[in-house]
């Protein structure tokens, strides 16, 4: 008897506490079905009551990476500052095909989905890769900052005792001698081409899946050079086993004021274009209101007294611009890498 | 050194070790929640600790839901990581047998050995293999995926032609979503979420847990406990000294292997098992035992399993690169706490160093310890009644599931892998070359591109690496050995009646043993 007594006990616990797990865990994803009970039509106003459950931070690349790391930051900063809960998740997949599609065409525009993307990554699955969105999907709400591309070679390597103008001129003479990793239709990829494409060098192009990847292979030699963010190959360029050659924007970078800019080079790229434009973007069918609720208190965050200290702690660069601002860059960005893939050399293939 | 040993031995610090290692119990024996989801999911919480006892945490949970995943494999025949299929084949025959006790202990035994081997190796050798990490490209891993897939092949299953089929499946299975080349969709069925390829999580849980659930439904109308509860207050609950002596050289084997994979960046706990077991298996002298309960054979996986971790460790905090999906989960909580893995982390740390590697000694002793002594509170959830068991598997399969980046399409993909494994037991081909092709297939297929590219189409590459060369050669012998091996002996003994019944007799025994683990269902 009491055996069976204890038996149906568990069993009431044992399915009561798996409901109680599996409606939790619903309630948080599916928001994009569910109706605010706030928001009534047309309204421009932001519901009292939002948020009613924490935002969903998505990053399209898995956890631990730079943009994981940077909106991680961003969250933490955000609870902080305005008392809202916020959560990271990570849907990664398809070198962020996965997740870029899911915010495009799923996430629900009632403020509890939000991504944190690199524009530049959103523009090349646009514009290279078999993408379902385009760039009228996303409302941009704040710019977080810009991360430029840094290629780099291993510092006791032939490459290590050239200039950038010498690895280019070799390149040149011994068409596809030097193995440069990339990450296949992105902004990897398409400097690359760029460089190829104005100084007459020709390299093969290794494909990763990440920048990590290509920097593990440059320093176990299988590759000659790779692209990589500055988080990336930090603690190599100051064990001084790697050697940052070159930034792929016109202003030198703060950390390696002494590494050359594709400026400097004679290699033509546009300002703050080649790289990870880091921002925060919601679903475009979102209201108004709500846009701009969002986007001024992300704007009030990174401006504020703590995010300073938090991204820096955890390498994330930070160089907030307001919406306006933001809708501007993603809108360059747009066509000013869309120019880029029409260079000659540009077109990756 | 000292400062860390102090450090590791904090209050804080232990609690959070235990803390750690009982969450890593509960995730690690619950299917569907990984290692991977554990260590994840706890990450915030360690923003607000600091590093010392927050890593270790981690490290706890990793290590506990290694460990804790045989827990069920050996119960209830519900793998609760990818990383004890092999444990579930021996651990639930002894199940079966009535020495539910036994396994549980000596997995818990193996497992500590396993994972103290990799600590010290860690401890003591750390920057050397460093290196040897680095040593493994393209070409090497194309190399050790091959060897992987041979052994499988090779060793596993009984009939060679049904393993080779299983392989080709797991493999085209491994082709769908977009070609890491040139982007094209493949075999998508027009499904976005397919992109990234299937995952592999949705896919075992289908495979292992969901055919279980249904398996212990079909039975609860006898509402009868999921296996005999008698046993479990008998019995022994370790193995004798002269058992583990025996298996001397199957603990230093498979610590190797273990400890061995883990290095290599990129070959996840999944596949050591698997490795180590068809290494005991070709080694042993008893190898008609393995699959049906053998203690050998649960020795050789648990062991692997657990150095593992250890090893998985060492490109990590070396060299900022992660071994695994755990590890990578636990490369960025470092980097969240401002500490940055790679060349410059042991000089500028020294003190989280050591008690990180303390912390690591501690969890694996404890492990050890309370693994054994915990035998029976493990062995209760024999106690519950199928019906509940059965519904709480298929909970947590779904939930598992979906916890795959949070995806509905995951589950989908759950109850197909649930079809497919029972059109595999109707075909009679073994379900393990399957997955291993699975898990596999996407690194084979991109580094099989990089080496080529980086070679620029010269395929001698494979053959010119010296490491490759080595995994090539050893995956050619596990294949040809026992051809080579009943050529030689028929050509060099007279064939004497007794030669050729022992032959038959083992040939015979495999193929059995085949059958068995396509077949066998559980009964009380």
């Amino acid at each position: 008897m009491s055996v069976k007594r204890r038996s149906r006990r568990l069993l009431h616990w044992g399915v009561l506490g798996a409901l109680i797990l599996l409606i939790a865990s619903c309630a948080t994803t599916t928001s994009g079905s569910s109706e605010d009970g706030g928001s009534a039509d047309g309204s421009e106003t932001v519901p009292e009551s939002y948020p009613e459950r924490p935002v969903e931070l998505t990053v399209v690349y898995p956890a631990g990476g730079g943009m994981d790391v940077t909106a991680r930051a961003l969250g933490s900063v955000a609870e902080k500052e305005s008392g809202d809960e916020f959560r990271v998740i990570n849907r990664d997949g398809a070198g962020g095909l996965v997740g870029h599609t899911y915010l495009a065409k799923q996430a629900g525009p009632d403020g509890y989905e939000l991504g944190v993307v690199a524009v530049d990554f959103l523009v090349f699955d646009t514009l290279l890769r078999d993408s379902e969105f385009s760039d009228e999907d996303f409302a941009p709400l704040a710019y977080i900052a810009f991360d430029p591309i840094i290629q780099v070679v291993r510092a006791d390597s032939e490459l290590g005792d050239l200039s950038y103008e010498e690895i280019l001129a070799r390149g040149k003479q011994n068409p596809g001698d030097i193995r440069v990793g990339i990450m296949r239709d992105t902004t990897f990829d398409v400097f690359t081409s760029v460089v190829e494409g104005q100084s007459g060098a020709e390299f093969t192009k290794v494909p990763f899946d990440g920048g990590q990847p290509g920097v593990t292979a440059l320093l176990g030699g299988q590759i000659d050079m790779t692209n990589a963010f500055y988080a990336e190959v930090e603690p190599y360029l100051k064990s001084g086993e790697l050697k940052a050659v070159a930034i792929s924007d016109t202003e030198p970078y703060p950390a390696l004021p002494d590494v050359p800019t594709a400026t400097d080079v004679g290699i033509d790229v546009p300002e703050k274009t080649f790289g990870a434009g880091r921002m925060i973007v919601a679903p475009n069918e979102m209201e108004e209101g709500l846009q701009k609720h969002l986007a001024d208190m992300f704007m009030e965050t990174m401006e504020g007294p703590v995010a300073a200290a938090e991204f820096a702690d955890v390498g994330a660069p930070l160089d907030p611009r307001g919406r306006e601002e933001a809708v501007e860059i993603y809108e360059t960005a747009f066509k000013e890498l869309g120019d880029a893939i029409e260079q000659p050399g540009g077109e990756s293939g | 050194m000292l400062e860390g040993l102090q450090l590791a031995f904090e209050p804080a610090s232990l609690i959070a070790l235990v803390t750690g290692l009982a969450l890593g119990l509960v995730f690690g024996a619950i299917p569907g929640l990984t290692a991977t989801l554990g260590v994840a999911l706890l990450v915030p919480i360690t923003f607000i600790m600091e590093p010392a006892p927050g890593m270790i945490m981690l490290l706890g949970v990793y290590a506990g839901s290694i460990y804790a995943g045989s827990i069920t494999a050996i119960l209830l025949r519900i793998p609760g990581t990818p990383a004890s299929i092999p444990t579930m084949w021996d651990g639930y025959a002894l199940t079966e047998q009535g020495k539910p006790r036994l396994a549980l202990g000596t997995a818990a035994v193996a497992s500590g050995i396993g994972g103290l081997f990799s600590g010290l190796v860690l401890i003591f050798l750390s920057p050397l293999l460093a290196d040897v990490a680095l040593k493994f490209g393209p070409a090497e891993y194309v190399a050790i995926v091959l060897f992987g897939l041979l052994v499988v092949t090779a060793v596993l299953g009984g009939s060679m032609v049904r393993s080779a089929a299983g392989v080709f499946i797991g493999l085209s299975l491994a082709l769908v979503g977009l070609d890491p080349l040139e982007g094209f969709a493949r075999l998508d069925g027009g499904f976005y979420e397919l992109g990234g390829g299937l995952e592999v999580v949705p896919v075992l849980l289908g495979i292992f847990c969901l055919t279980e659930a249904i398996r212990m439904a079909a039975k609860a109308k006898d509402d009868s406990p999921a296996t005999g509860t008698a046993q479990l207050d008998e019995g022994r609950r370790t193995p004798t000294a002269k058992e583990l002596l025996k298996n001397k050289w199957n603990f230093a084997r498979s610590s190797l292997i273990g400890t061995g994979l883990g290095i290599i960046p990129a070959v996840g706990p999944e596949t050591t098992p698997f490795v180590s077991y068809a290494a005991a298996k070709r080694a042993s002298k008893e190898r008609e035992k393995y699959g049906r309960g053998s203690i050998e054979a649960l020795i050789s996986a648990e062991t692997s399993n657990n150095a593992n971790v250890g090893g998985s460790l060492i490109p990590l905090l070396t060299l900022g690169i992660p071994g695994s999906a755990v590890a990578a989960v636990f490369l960025g909580a470092l980097t969240l706490q401002g500490l940055r893995p790679g060349p410059l982390l042991f000089a500028e740390q020294p003190a989280l160093i050591g008690a990180l590697f303390t912390g690591f000694l501690l969890i694996n002793a404890l492990m050890l310890v309370g693994g054994v002594l915990f035998v029976r509170q493990f062995a209760i959830v024999l106690r519950l009644p199928v019906a509940v068991l059965a519904t709480l598997v298929a909970l947590f399969s779904i939930l598992g599931a979906f916890a795959v980046g949070n995806n509905v399409f995951n589950i989908w993909v759950m109850f197909a892998a649930g079809a497919l494994a029972f059109v595999l037991q109707v075909a009679r081909i073994p379900i393990a070359p399957v997955v291993l092709a699975l898990i596999l297939g996407p690194l084979l297929e991109t580094n099989l591109t990089k080496a080529l590219t980086i070679s620029r189409g010269d395929w001698a590459v494979f053959v010119t690496s010296p490491l490759a060369l080595v995994f090539l050669i050893l995956g050619a012998l596990f294949l040809t050995l026992p051809v080579v091996k009943r050529v030689v002996r028929r050509s060099w003994t007279t064939p004497g009646p007794e030669a050729n019944a022992d032959q038959d007799a083992t040939g015979r025994a495999d193929a059995r043993q085949n059958d068995g683990e396509e077949r066998r269902a559980p009964r009380p």
